[in-house]
């Protein structure tokens, strides 16, 4: 093993499945990475040496392992255990399976439950997962060990604002998820770094339109997912395909997350709760007839780079049963946010006992280098 | 000062007169004059009016209304501001006479104030002003911040572009952007959509309370119509929201052979209040349980708690007439408007009952609770009819 680790290093990388040889070794590869001919499966071996270091011990994703033959929802209910996930199983199918999974990672392990039994999963905005259709055809998709990254729609749009003669560019629809050991807060970047189509004309944009724009008006089903475009040139008349495209993602993942809570919150009055450098202060909870108003203050000595969700905020009874959200309102921004949430009775809880709040405490960023092969083109 | 307020005594006491002279016209001139020097003739006006014959009396109690009246319209509709200009120099000065006393905010980029301009016009409204000296240049380029519709303008150095544009007295209209796009969505179809995005500005000092955007024809430079491909010809958001842009969507795309539209022809038609009725409740916490009348409507205060940080409002709102949706603003002691952090709505037996919750910051305490509403409306009409529009390469 020494000695094909060794013959492995002198090679130049061609591949991702080279960068993953080099990322499991960790550290002591970085020195032999540093000497190798520069190129894109260089950088990418050093954004995974990068982002390995700088996730810590937070780094570490499940691996499953499943033999089993039998309902799809008992084979999903021993995946979200092995996957360490809670999983809400009533969208299965009502049908039965037979799944062969080893030693495998979040995204290899979906994609035998997607062939099986044609379902994804979703994560909702509480944090909870459930079954999803599959979300995209998967037609141009790159699986890395904690990311998936998939081409969802790829658009020509021809635009004339009047001030420049009009333009056309082709806009390519993302879709990056995350395995759920790294939450995934937010895509900073996005930049082609080699697109060129099948008649040899390259289709990187001068770097003044290259970025990252969210979709806007789309709704955001699923948590772990962010969407993003990419802007490329007009491909030259007659192009069918991209054959490889080649780039780079920023983003930002939650290295540490925790939840706080307080008891007897009907009695509570600007009571405080620390976590990592958040400051949390439950102001009051107002009953309103079967509804009631709970106000939290955030404050950081520095800037706040994940906002809790109000949908994530959980008010319970003595009991454990769930109070359901029935509106909220909040201002963030900086260092200081505000929120105020109203919760109303299910009908059949007791009076309002404990709230709690799961937060990122700690945050990193990360490169993610990818390659899409054979893009088609409308 | 005191002999300008002498001056002014004695003028408004010889416009009273005139009010009861034999002639009609010598009559409406002094009503016109009196209710143009405002405010500052209305205690002179109500100490004459004590001591006035019954017709003087009415006279001047309708001119007390109408002095009232334009003062809660002011801010709602203001004149276009019309430019005559002859001169040869920096762009910085000439605009900085153009600007003096002008609510329209104008800059120049310091790039460009040094430009040498000339330019000869006669009573043209500003924004077409703007453009004159920019085209006459031609190495000027201006754009609009139109948010929310109340206008800025900043002259750059760049090339003059002749833009779509339509210039109407305090209004501009313009096309702003046109996108033609293919979707692909990899399992097999392809859906073709647009969008036409039509933006609208008006000078400081005007607060439209609607704007609804027709679109009247839509035509290829072969003459063909693609008016059918526009899924929302006439964006109406209703009274109350006046928009500064219109995004008119297009289900399906012209022929690949199209490059141009030939003619983009509406209208967009823009409306004003005519008169603000306000309910004002002085002192709230003292008056819960009461109704206050107005012309357009009653409102009824049914509930008001103040604590050390916020204060909650609970009012049922009843129309007595066509109005917008009245606006509720709680000010503190010193005149200033509170915050609104929570908002809701329903109806009740056919009335609006509205809750408030305001935020009171360090020392505020609450002060009086008013309730507006925007009557009778003033429309105006701002033709646009865009010729060769490009739209591919």
């Amino acid at each position: 093993m020494p000695l094909l680790f060794l013959v492995l290093l002198q090679d130049p990388i061609d591949d991702w499945n080279d960068v993953e040889e080099i990322a499991k070794k960790g550290e002591a590869a970085r020195e032999s990475v540093a000497k190798m001919p520069d190129g894109f499966w260089k950088d990418a071996a050093i954004a995974e040496l990068d982002a390995r270091r700088d996730a810590g011990d937070a780094w570490e994703p499940a691996r499953i392992t499943l033999k089993s033959e039998g309902p799809a929802r008992d084979i999903l209910r021993a995946f979200a255990a092995q996957a360490k996930v809670g999983l809400n199983v009533d969208g299965a199918p009502d049908r039965k399976g037979t799944v062969e999974i080893e030693n495998a990672s979040w995204f290899e392990a979906l994609r035998v439950l997607h062939k099986t039994f044609e379902i994804d999963v979703q994560q909702r905005r509480d944090g909870l997962w459930e079954i999803a259709s599959p979300s995209d055809s998967r037609k141009a998709v790159f699986v890395h060990r904690t990311f998936e990254l998939a081409l969802v729609t790829v658009t020509r749009s021809t635009q004339s604002n009047f001030k420049e003669p009009p333009f056309t560019e082709l806009v390519l629809g993302l879709s990056l998820r995350a395995d759920p050991v790294a939450p995934l807060l937010r895509v900073s970047s996005l930049k082609a770094v080699e697109a060129v189509d099948d008649t040899g004309k390259s289709l990187l944009l001068s770097q003044a339109r290259i970025g990252i724009t969210s979709y806007r008006g789309v709704a955001q089903t699923d948590r772990s997912a962010q969407k993003c475009r990419l802007s490329l040139d007009a491909p030259a008349e007659g192009a069918k395909k991209i054959p490889r495209l080649r780039g780079v993602l920023d983003v930002s993942l939650a290295r540490r997350s925790e939840a706080i809570s307080w008891e007897n919150v009907l009695e509570a009055k600007d009571a405080v709760k620390e976590a990592g450098k958040l400051k949390l202060t439950l102001k009051r909870v107002t009953p309103r007839g079967q509804e009631f108003d709970v106000e939290v203050d955030v404050a950081s000595d520095a800037n706040i780079a994940d906002w809790p969700e109000t949908m994530s905020f959980r008010l319970a009874d003595s009991a454990g049963t769930l109070y359901q959200h029935w509106g909220s309102s909040s201002s963030r921004g900086g260092t200081k946010g505000s929120y105020r949430i109203t919760f109303r009775n299910p009908g059949q809880a007791g009076d309002p006992a404990s709230l709690t709040v799961p937060l990122t405490t700690e945050t990193y960023s990360r490169k993610l280098y990818f390659e899409l092969k054979d893009v088609p083109l409308p | 000062m005191i002999a300008l307020i002498l001056f002014l005594c004695q003028d408004v006491e010889q416009l009273v007169e005139q009010l009861s002279d034999d002639s009609i016209e010598v009559r409406d001139e002094a009503h016109e004059e009196l209710v143009r020097l405002g405010k500052s003739a209305v205690p002179k006006l109500e100490e004459l009016r004590k001591s006035a014959g019954a017709e003087v009396q009415a006279r001047i109690e309708a001119i007390l209304k109408e002095i009232d009246r334009r003062e809660r319209m002011e801010g709602y509709i203001s004149p276009p501001v019309l430019v005559t200009l002859e001169a040869e120099g920096k762009l910085g000065s000439i605009v900085d006479r153009i600007s003096k006393g002008l609510k329209t905010k104008i800059t120049v980029n310091s790039d460009a104030a040094d430009e040498v301009v000339k330019v000869a016009f006669k009573d043209v409204p500003l924004f077409q002003a703007i453009d004159e000296i920019c085209r006459a240049h031609g190495g000027l380029a201006y754009s609009i911040n139109a948010w929310d519709g109340r206008a800025t303008v900043q002259i750059t150095k760049g090339k003059y572009v002749a833009q779509p544009r339509a210039f109407s007295e305090q209004f501009l209209v313009w096309l702003d952007t046109v996108t033609l796009t293919v979707e692909n969505d990899l399992r097999g179809s392809e859906v073709a959509t647009g969008s036409i995005m039509i933006r609208c500005a008006w000078e400081a000092g005007n607060r439209p309370v609607r704007a609804r955007l027709r679109l009247q024809e839509l035509a290829d430079e072969k003459g063909r119509s693609h008016l059918d491909l526009v899924t929302n010809r006439d964006i109406d958001y209703g009274s109350g929201y006046a928009p500064s842009q219109f995004d008119l969507r297009l289900n399906g795309v012209p022929p690949a052979e199209v490059k141009k539209f030939s003619r983009v022809k509406g209208v967009l038609e823009i409306s004003f209040p005519t008169d603000v009725d306000e309910v004002r409740f002085d002192d709230p916490a003292t008056k819960v349980g009461t109704t206050v009348t107005g012309r357009a409507i009653d409102v009824t205060l049914l509930g008001f708690t103040a604590t050390s940080d916020q204060v909650q409002v609970r009012l049922k709102t009843r129309s007595t007439r066509e109005h917008s949706r009245p606006e509720i603003k709680l000010k503190d002691k010193s005149g200033k408007d509170l915050n609104a952090s929570r908002i809701s709505s329903s109806i009740d037996r056919g009335e609006m009952v509205n809750e408030y919750t305001y935020r009171l910051g360090k020392d505020q305490e609450p002060g009086a609770l008013a309730i507006t509403a925007l009557i009778g409306t003033i429309d105006k009409s701002i033709p646009f009819d865009f010729a060769d529009v490009a739209i591919r390469p």
